[in-house]
């Protein structure tokens, strides 16, 4: 395989309305030009984990150009240390599964895959989907269902779940989470 | 199979990329209380070097 070097540029941009402190819209849309080295490295993880030229267009097989996000999200307070909150529309799964403060950004963090999100999970973007974020004092609970495709075109639909506990000690502030997915395959 | 295994190991050492990336501009613009936009502009540019014969 012979040297190669390619480059891209990507302009993402961010609609955000929230008409009442419990209703919010989101529109999320992007355009690229060009794709980097993603596609022709011989490695399996992308070299620039950005969404480029090609991703951005017919997303997941679904006719889609450009919108990545367009959602709903409405938060209900119960008490003061408790809040449940309920999205619904074109969501992204990484928004709320295998988040992380310093890692999840592939813009001004990290380029490359392997330092964005947990090469061992399943993490399904820009479809169709629902989610609800439950905050009781230091703990979460994040529930994500999506209906997807995969690579060969299969329509399935993704479950997964992840607790949170955020201490804030005189240490500093921790944060653990384990989450796990499931996925159900609709047709072949 | 430790030789064949050593040689996997150095080819994957010696296949590396460069990768220049100009840093990403944010705006945020506030239309109103309850309106906002935010647009990134980012840019990249990268090498790889990968005709190494291991």
């Amino acid at each position: 395989m012979s040297d190669a070097d390619r480059g891209a540029v990507v302009f993402d941009l961010g609609i955000n309305f929230h008409p009442t402190d419990t209703d919010e819209f989101q529109v999320t849309l992007s355009a690229a030009a060009g794709n980097g080295l993603n596609g022709i490295d011989p490695f399996s993880l992308a070299p620039y984990a950005d969404d480029l030229e090609d991703d951005l267009k017919d997303i997941n097989g679904g006719n889609r150009d450009y919108l990545l996000e367009a959602w709903y999200k409405r938060t209900f307070k119960f008490l003061d240390h408790m809040e449940l909150a309920v999205t619904g529309g074109i969501i992204d799964s990484t928004g709320y599964i295998d988040d992380n403060a310093f890692a999840n950004d592939e813009t001004g963090q990290f380029m490359n895959d392997i330092f964005v999100n947990s090469t061992l999970a399943n993490l399904p973007s820009y479809d169709i989907g629902g989610a609800a974020e439950l905050e009781i004092a230091d703990f979460s609970v994040r529930a994500v269902v999506m209906n997807s495709r995969n690579e060969e075109d299969n329509n399935y639909n993704y479950y997964a779940l992840q607790l949170g506990y955020s201490p804030d000690t005189p240490l500093g502030q921790g944060n653990y989470r384990v989450y796990g997915f499931t996925t159900w395959m609709l047709n072949m | 199979m430790k030789k064949t295994i050593k040689k996997k190991s150095f080819m994957c050492l010696a296949c590396f990329l460069t990768l220049f990336s100009l840093p990403a501009m944010a705006l945020a613009y506030d239309i109103s209380e309850k309106l906002s936009l935010e647009g990134t502009l980012t840019g990249v540019y990268q090498y790889g070097d990968f005709n190494i014969k291991g």
